[in-house]
């Protein structure tokens, strides 16, 4: 699983707007394992509020499995439907965190495909899209942009890969399957130390 | 409470930025104005007592909402 850290300066926990949800598995309200998955895979969400703007913040944190890419892209078309509803609901910025064991290319790239809109989500539970309905009018294209291609090329960091692996001298197998993902439907923006880019978009 | 952002900011309290003094006075008065700004750093890939004991490296993005 990975962190989320604030200064609590900053940010105060939303206590009621707080869990640990369902499984990424056809049957998201059990503790569950995704047929042929190698470990239950699971997502937090926790609501935060701005100690100084009064400004509501969502974050999703996920892990999603390490096997089989049939499981994050379950798993990723839960987030997807998560995520809108979190968009609609606090009217504030929604932001996707995780290890998804995948990297954003190639033939198991499936989980970041579909929460960045560049593959169609599979067909999820019923009652999961019932119990985090979204109106057709609210946010119809949402989906997750990684912050990474939204932060200029002089703020992004050489090193790209995020799984080393244990293994610092061969860099051959590193890859970048950890991500920080913003919702499409923004009021948030990368914040630069010389140059703020205001791509501020009001929600709907 | 001031502490070090970034290689070129001085954090100096909730959303007041400036920048080393090398910077130009052009350049700190576009920092300037993110002063109403709040800016928030998410990780990923952390482990529970640090963020480099883990095989995988924190991603950081310095985000503003």
């Amino acid at each position: 699983m990975t962190h989320f850290g604030f200064r609590k300066s900053s940010l105060a926990h939303a206590h009621r707007h707080k869990d640990t949800h369902e499984s990424h598995s056809p049957t998201p309200f059990q503790v569950s394992v995704y047929p042929g998955a190698g470990c239950k895979r699971i997502c937090t969400t926790a609501r935060f509020v701005s100690q100084t703007s009064s400004k509501p913040l969502t974050i999703l944190n996920t892990h999603l499995d390490h096997l089989l890419d049939e499981q994050r892209k379950y798993g990723a078309s839960l987030l997807l439907v998560r995520g809108r509803y979190e968009a609609a609901t606090s009217k504030g910025p929604v932001f996707l965190t995780g290890d998804f064991n995948s990297p954003p290319t190639g033939g198991d790239s499936g989980a970041y495909g579909i929460t960045t809109g560049n593959i169609p989500p599979v067909r999820v539970d019923k009652k999961f899209k019932e119990k985090y309905h979204t109106e057709k009018d609210q946010f119809p294209d949402f989906k997750f942009l990684d912050t990474r291609a939204e932060t200029p090329r002089f703020g992004v960091s050489e090193n790209f890969a995020t799984f080393t692996g244990w293994s610092p001298k061969v860099t051959k197998g590193w890859l970048r399957i950890d991500f920080v993902l913003g919702g499409s439907c923004r009021r948030w923006c990368v914040h630069f130390p010389i140059w703020r880019y205001t791509w501020e978009r009001e929600c709907i | 409470m001031v502490r070090a952002f970034s290689d070129l900011e001085v954090y100096l309290g909730e959303g007041v930025y400036l920048t080393w003094l090398w910077l130009t006075t052009a350049r700190v008065s576009v920092c300037l104005s993110c002063r109403a700004s709040t800016a928030f750093k998410v990780g990923a890939g952390m482990s529970d007592d640090g963020m480099m004991h883990s095989d995988h490296r924190p991603v950081f993005v310095d985000l503003t909402i």
